[in-house]
């Protein structure tokens, strides 16, 4: 084939069909918008747009709605593997997510992804931990880190008062209802790959009927933090993972293969 | 059949059996449960808690044989949002507990009604507050019909009186459920749980209406969002707007109550569910004492039958609420009634369940203080402690009410005594206090010896003129 | 959006620069976080600190086009979904 100034360039990148084209209102340099789009990316290759009814959460997040464009149910605090416990056993044929935050799925929310897990539901969580409650301004979260000043720790957590961060999905991973336990982050383009593949595999863990699939996403909290984005992602890499420790925890798939 | 013949008579014809559905010993809670699965239940998430432990055992049993869902989820918040996610998508949903997992259960009732998913409930009410017992009990009048989640929204409320009727009930649950997108309760008690009864096997299915608003997987449509989320406030108020005309759309078409020897009736007792069992006994031996009473069982605690209790209100003497409770419903009584008779309250809580006697004998109580224009009730039965020595304790009426000359009609004023009937006396009634209550001057307040007293205004008022 | 744009005619001592550019900025959603200015090998990114656009910060522009190998970075790291990235049309390579 022949090239000349007129041939089209090739599309490298572009907006995928399932992330709406409209602006957000997250935060400048949220996390919450990388993950929506590799969401939005890993669910229009798979082809699951049209089967999915997905579970919003209540956090920063809790308009995720509004930027993915297939079916949502709102859920209260906490609760979404419940609500998506009961979508999941009457809709066989759907294809369902719940995504969260750290108050949402390590605080208030516990109990219910830890039963959801143990029944090995065949849903996919998506957990978005910036370690910090974004939208009600900045307040600790079960994934806080010791010495992290949040509005609530406001002389840094310490642990002897506000106890030790949560390693969720560390202790989800040890349930045999979990086929698939994964934690990436977004601080850079190459983790960015690998926290898609991942949220590829989890949802194969519920297309294959496998079991239970969470994929942690470390994220990042530029207003919470106090920090611009570029020194929250800085502080993402170099810090935040020393506590949270990237990599597939579990795939009970590849164990079966 | 065949006629049977002996010898030198004639043929008997044979009798015609008319069809009759059969009949079959069931316990209420086991009942209710075939009633939900034949009336078309999805699915179904529970939790156990005495006393309806049998519902979810019926169900864990028969769901899967029917190829429906069951969870036995992690807790009542557990249930009930799966409850929630599974309604969302159109399903035909049942959850039941009991009146601890009811309070756990009032965050998504909230939600519910926000996001205006049709559930069902089934609360087999037990004592309370708290962990209280596992008899039966009606105290969780308030939360059904007034409480549980945050925010303006109401959701209607059956409760039945025998099992037969619950049976029925589920069936018409889901159908307001669907019809109008709302979370209904169904209010049974530990008694209609437990207890064994003959019930015909009459079920009923209610058709299923197109579901526009379910989430199904946005193939080949726009999507769809469940929610109950709008923060602009003109969009808000909008959405509360629908929210109420729906409340009001359901207060004009769906209230359903029933109504026993009416026609004659002097007084009236206001009774639902197993109270109104209890009442109808106590009715047959009143009357059978020359007493002209009725019953009145409100079949839907809400939307409440208030209009026909206005109604009635006009023509009876008085009104005896019933309730295994401290008194609920005599609230919404009273304010249906609006003065225009005497309304009393018998009750017993804590699982006790009143005896027919025991409410003749409040009756009898009742029509002796109208007659005498006092409308006053005192407490049902004396309690256990020490009786009062300090000063006389104060009426309800007295802390609110200003006195109402020429004795005329007051708003229920049940002598409110928190201290025990033992420390009660018919004479403080009166205009003078009774001789060695100290502080002498009557109409004081405890504890606030220098509040002046003002003259009394007529010594026929009920409170003697007191503030 | 055009994809293309002409370029005027150059020296030959002059490298010749692509006829279109690779990428497309949608200017109106960036919120001015600079990850991708931090994520780009090349430095081809910087704020344009004399434009405010309309959600109020200064928007991303791509200021040396010629150094960009459409790489994607950017857009990988963009959380506003700003970035459409182009790349050379494939050709017989000899």
């Amino acid at each position: 084939m022949s090239v000349d100034a007129t041939t089209p360039p090739r599309v490298i990148f572009e907006r995928p069909e399932l992330l709406a084209d409209r602006s957000t209102h997250y935060c400048p340099g949220c996390g919450h918008g990388v993950v929506h789009r590799l969401l939005a990316e890993v669910l229009g290759e798979l082809g699951l747009g049209p089967r999915t009814i997905a579970v919003a959460p209540v956090g920063c997040s809790v308009f995720a709605f509004d930027y993915l464009e297939f079916d949502w149910c709102e859920a209260p605090h906490g609760r979404a593997p419940a609500v998506a416990t009961g979508i999941r056993r009457v809709r066989p044929d759907a294809f369902v997510l719940t995504y969260q935050g750290d108050g949402d799925l390590a605080a208030i929310g516990t109990a219910e992804i830890v039963h959801a897990a143990a029944r090995g539901e065949l849903i996919t969580a998506i957990f978005v931990n910036n370690g910090i409650y974004g939208m009600t301004g900045g307040q600790m979260a079960p994934t806080s880190l010791i010495g992290q000043k949040t509005t609530s720790t406001p002389r840094g957590r310490e642990a002897s008062l506000a106890g030790y961060p949560i390693p969720m999905t560390e202790m989800l991973a040890i349930l045999p209802g979990v086929a698939y336990a994964a934690r990436g982050s977004i601080a850079d383009p190459s983790a960015i790959g690998k926290t898609k593949a991942m949220l590829r595999r989890a949802c194969q863990a519920q297309l294959a009927g496998a079991g239970f699939a969470i994929v942690e996403v470390l994220s990042n909290c530029p207003v919470g933090w106090g920090m611009t984005p570029v020194e929250s992602i800085r502080y993402l890499r170099e810090t935040v993972v020393g506590t949270y420790p990237l990599g597939v925890l579990v795939d009970r798939m590849k164990k079966e293969a | 059949m065949t006629a049977s013949v002996s010898a030198g008579e004639a043929p008997t014809p044979p009798v015609a059996v008319p069809d009759r559905p059969k009949r079959v010993l069931m316990k209420g809670n086991e009942a209710i449960a075939e009633a939900a699965i034949q009336a078309g239940c999805d699915a179904y998430f529970g939790y156990p808690i005495t006393p309806q432990a049998e519902l979810l055992e019926w169900m864990a049993r028969r769901m899967p044989e029917e190829g429906r869902v069951f969870i036995q989820a992690e807790s009542e918040l557990g249930a009930i949002n799966m409850a929630l996610g599974a309604a969302a998508t159109g399903a035909r949903v049942l959850v039941s507990s009991s009146s601890p997992g009811m309070s756990l259960m009032a965050e998504a009732m909230s939600y519910m009604a926000g996001q205006e998913v049709p559930v069902v409930l089934i609360n087999v009410m037990r004592g309370g507050p708290g962990l209280g017992s596992i008899q039966p009990s009606q105290s969780d009048y308030f939360q059904a019909t007034k409480g549980h989640g945050h925010g303006d929204y109401r959701v209607p409320v059956l409760a039945p009186a025998s099992i037969g009727e619950a049976m029925d009930l589920v069936a018409t649950s889901f159908e307001l459920a669907e019809r109008y997108r709302t979370p209904v309760i169904m209010l049974a008690d530990g008694i209609l749980g437990q207890a064994m009864e003959p019930v015909e096997l009459r079920y009923r299915t209610p058709e299923r209406l197109e579901t526009p608003w379910a989430l199904t997987g946005a193939d080949g449509r726009e999507p769809r969002v469940v929610r109950s989320l709008h923060l602009k406030p003109e969009e808000l108020e909008a959405h509360n707007e629908d929210l109420q005309a729906k409340f009001h759309r359901i207060a004009g078409h769906e209230v359903r109550w029933t109504g026993e020897q009416l026609d004659d009736a002097e007084l009236v007792i206001v009774a639902y569910g197993t109270a109104a069992r209890v009442a109808r006994t106590a009715i047959a031996r009143a009357r059978a004492a020359g007493m002209r009473v009725g019953l009145f069982r409100p079949i839907t605690l809400w939307p409440f039958p208030e209009f026909q209790l206005a109604e009635l209100s006009q023509r009876v003497r008085g009104m005896l609420v019933v309730e295994l409770s401290a008194g609920q419903m005599v609230e919404d009584v009273r304010l249906a009634v609006e003065g225009r008779c005497a309304v009393g309250f018998d009750g017993r809580m804590g699982g006790m369940v009143p005896s027919p006697d025991e409410v003749v004998a409040a009756l009898r109580r009742l029509d002796e203080s109208e007659r005498q224009g006092t409308r006053a009730l005192k407490a049902r039965r004396p309690r256990r402690h020490a009786p009062l020595t300090g000063p006389r304790p104060v009426t309800r009426a007295e802390w609110h009410r200003p006195p109402v000359a020429g004795g005329g009609p007051s708003l229920g004023d049940d002598v409110f005594s928190p201290f025990g009937d033992d420390a009660w006396s018919p004479e403080w009634e009166q205009e003078t206090p009774p001789p060695g209550v100290p502080g002498s001057t009557s109409g004081q307040v405890p504890g606030q010896a220098d509040t002046p007293v003002p003259e009394p205004v007529a010594p026929a008022t009920r409170n003697g003129g007191r503030p | 959006m055009a994809l293309f744009l002409p370029e005027p005619s150059r020296t030959s001592s002059a490298p010749a620069l692509p006829t279109w550019l690779p990428l497309l900025i949608a200017s109106d959603r960036c919120k001015g976080c600079e990850l991708c200015v931090a994520a780009c090998p090349r430095d081809c990114l910087a704020l344009d600190t004399a434009t405010v656009n309309r959600l109020g910060y200064h928007p991303i522009e791509l200021v040396s086009p010629g150094t960009c190998t459409s790489c994607a970075f950017c857009a990988r790291v963009c959380p506003d979904t700003v970035f459409t990235v182009l790349a050379a049309p494939r050709e017989a390579r000899p």
